[in-house]
């Protein structure tokens, strides 16, 4: 008597996938039958192996091949069976921004905003919030530039967007972008400074009192308000506050004992016992936080910064000791363009 | 008085092949090769890195060379660099990530100093983009395949 | 208004079918990783090959979608897209795959019983499994990637596949076999370390 295998009915039932009259059928030719209980044995194991599959990332070269393969060749045919009404909002952009308005309303929604949590995207407007409560994610897309994730229980308004310029606006959380643009054409406006966006990757974040951190970990930004400026490459982070702006920039990983330091030096704790901390515990790298203190500290300090940057890299010729302790701005730079070689 | 000048000639012979054991690559961060605008900003965004030559005589007439090495799931790869001209007066080239994510990567830097002649390597151990400067050897001659197998293993 | 259970907003699809780039550029970074991942593995971690067809369906997509009607979900469409793409460059390819090791396999037979993320973890059976998934003729090697690495549902892949469900059973379950044929000593090693 030849009952037949049920071999193509075992991967369904793996996956509960039977009726129950099925189910029951297969559960009474297991009972008798080694070759199939061999074969359920075999499926189970190969599809927990498959399973141990990790996603893998795109590489962002493929990106660039879809346009160059002519990408805007395939969008114009799309494009040439609609009309298209640029609308009244004045603004044109560059080719190098590429965004094109909808013509099914006429705001404009330059940005476009994905959910991460739930895969389903939308268009947005400038003046509208992202808004990230109770624990969801989104991923903002600026453009041809790059993206920016926005962490959960993160408040980011989306600015304007024009030929020189994009602009988020943080006012709490946590963002991480990863631009690849112009120097200073994505801008996001925290409460307490502007971070200007030199080309890079990284993450700033705002508390409820309006202080915020950026930590940056690739290329470098630079942190501006009010006519002060720290610089921050990657690897590094500075903290900013809404009273005096940019703080003095730290690698992460810096002493505790120093970054600490640095904190005090920057709210104006014992300022003199916090950089004869700095002094001691800085290495060739935190030179990065000794050049920008350069500037901050009283002139009376200023020889002692400057002899201990020296003893790690001395500065180049162009860049004498007087010229530096007056501050001068091409010395200082010049020293800046050395130094950033151990950084 | 012959000692002295002897001492003297003998020194300065000596002298290239000394200076020539001192030419070395340097490495830094994108940062290193200057913040003005003046160099490309658009490049100097995806560096991974930049390479300087030091100690020879023109800086300009270096010729600098890369690699990258790799071990991915067990197997050797080798993608062959075009390193970016960032200052090519001074010698400054930027590093690309050119190479694939995953696995284990090294980058290999050759130079050649013209005057006074001298060949180095360095090799540059990779984490993604951003290179793992405690790793990283400066060397004053062309690195053996020895050493870059040796570091490849010690990511690995 | 977003869309429900992982899709696009209609919106988004909307603007893409009128040209709009960031549309597309939206769309493209939300299912881009999968689609690769799909083509990586199905080509034995071809990072090349990975980006080819990545490459080749985003292209396609821009271009025919003015013609999805929206009659089946829009992630079904996308994943015949990317079988099709990768079942007819298979087609294409003379030599497949590089050749089985079996000295790696051996010594994991051989060494003593490993637990399932010690197993897991090292380099030679990721290697023996991309290399095993790769072997399968491709249209198992598809179903396989669907089921297991994507999740889609039967129905679902009925559909990515152009086939009854019945033929997506039966192509599972070849395609089973054969991968634990290949993995045995993988298999015996997981075994001894219950």
């Amino acid at each position: 008597m030849f009952t037949r295998h049920v071999d193509d009915s075992l991967p369904r039932y793996c996956d509960g996938e039977l009726s129950a009259a099925e189910r029951q059928r297969v559960d009474a030719h297991l009972v008798s039958c080694a070759r199939c209980r061999m074969a359920l044995e075999e499926i189970q194991f190969s599809a927990n192996v498959v399973r141990q599959l990790k996603v893998i990332s795109a590489p962002p070269s493929v990106w660039n091949a879809i346009v160059e393969a002519g990408l805007e060749t395939r969008l114009a045919r799309s494009r040439a069976y609609r009309l298209r009404w640029a609308v009244a909002c004045g603004v044109v952009l560059a080719a190098a921004a590429g965004v094109y308005w909808s013509i099914r309303d006429t705001t404009p929604k330059p940005w476009a905003v994905a959910r991460v949590n739930d895969g389903g995207t939308r268009r947005m407007a400038a003046g509208e919030w992202v808004d990230t409560r109770g624990g969801s994610t989104a991923r903002i897309i600026v453009g041809e530039l790059g993206t920016v994730d926005v962490a959960p229980r993160t408040r980011v308004r989306l600015g304007q967007v024009s030929q020189s310029e994009y602009r988020l606006q943080l006012d709490r959380g946590t963002i991480s972008a990863e631009i690849n643009a112009p120097p200073r054409l994505f801008i996001v406006d925290t409460p307490a400074s502007a971070v200007v966006d030199l080309g890079c990757a990284y993450t700033v974040t705002v508390g409820d009192d309006g202080a915020g951190e950026l930590r940056m970990t690739k290329g470098w930004s630079s942190l501006e308000w009010k006519g002060r400026e720290s610089l921050v490459p990657a690897g590094a982070m500075c903290r900013t506050r809404p009273a005096s702006g940019p703080g003095t920039p730290y690698f992460e990983d810096a002493s505790a004992a120093l970054k600490r330091a640095v904190d005090d030096f920057d709210v104006g704790r014992d300022r003199s016992q916090a950089l004869d901390v700095i002094v001691r515990e800085a290495r060739v790298r935190d030179t990065l936080t000794l050049w920008h203190l350069l500037s901050r500290v009283d002139a009376s300090d200023r020889a002692r910064v400057y002899e201990r940057i020296a003893e790690f890299e001395p500065p180049p010729a162009g860049a004498t000791r007087d010229r530096i302790l007056a501050l001068d701005a091409d010395a200082l730079r010049r020293w800046r363009e050395e130094l950033a070689w151990k950084w | 008085m012959s000692r002295l000048i002897a001492l003297l000639v003998v020194l300065m012979l000596a002298a290239p092949a000394i200076a020539g054991t001192m030419f070395r690559l340097e490495i830094g961060p994108p940062i290193a090769a200057g913040t003005g605008t003046a160099n490309t900003p658009q490049v100097k965004k995806k560096l991974a890195f930049v390479v300087r030559p030091l100690v020879c005589d023109k800086a300009g007439s270096v010729q600098i060379t890369g690699t990258a090495e790799g071990l991915v799931n067990g197997m050797r790869q080798s993608v062959e660099l075009s390193l970016i001209p960032v200052n090519a007066a001074e010698g400054v080239y930027g590093v690309l990530q050119q190479w694939p994510e995953g696995g284990h990567w090294v980058v290999q830097l050759n130079g050649s100093c013209p005057s006074p002649k001298a060949s180095a390597s360095t090799l540059v151990p990779m984490n993604g983009s951003t290179f793992i400067r405690e790793k990283t050897q400066v060397l004053r001659e062309p690195a053996t395949r020895q050493q870059l197998e040796a570091l490849l293993k010690e990511l690995s | 208004m977003d869309g429900a259970g992982g899709e696009l907003s209609p919106e988004i699809l909307d603007a893409c079918r009128r040209g709009d780039r960031d549309a597309f550029r939206a769309l493209y970074e939300a299912y881009k990783d999968r689609v690769y991942s799909i083509a990586f593995y199905f080509f034995q971690a071809d990072a090349d090959a990975a980006s080819e067809v990545t490459q080749q369906v985003f292209l396609k997509l821009m271009r025919e979608i003015a013609r999805f009607r929206g009659e089946a979900a829009f992630s079904t469409w996308l994943y015949r897209l990317v079988v099709n793409a990768c079942v007819d460059r298979a087609r294409g390819r003379r030599a497949e795959v590089v050749g089985e090791d079996p000295v790696a396999l051996d010594t994991i037979a051989a060494s003593p019983a490993l637990s399932h993320e010690e197993m897991f973890s090292r380099h030679e059976v990721a290697t023996s499994v991309q290399r095993a998934i790769a072997t399968l003729p491709p249209k198992l090697r598809a179903a396989i990637l669907l089921r297991y690495f994507e999740d889609l549902s039967y129905s679902d892949m009925a559909n990515a596949l152009n086939c009854s469900i019945g033929t997506v059973a039966s192509r599972l379950s070849r395609g089973h076999r054969l991968l634990a044929k290949k993995l045995a000593p993988i298999r015996v090693a997981l075994r001894s370390g219950e």
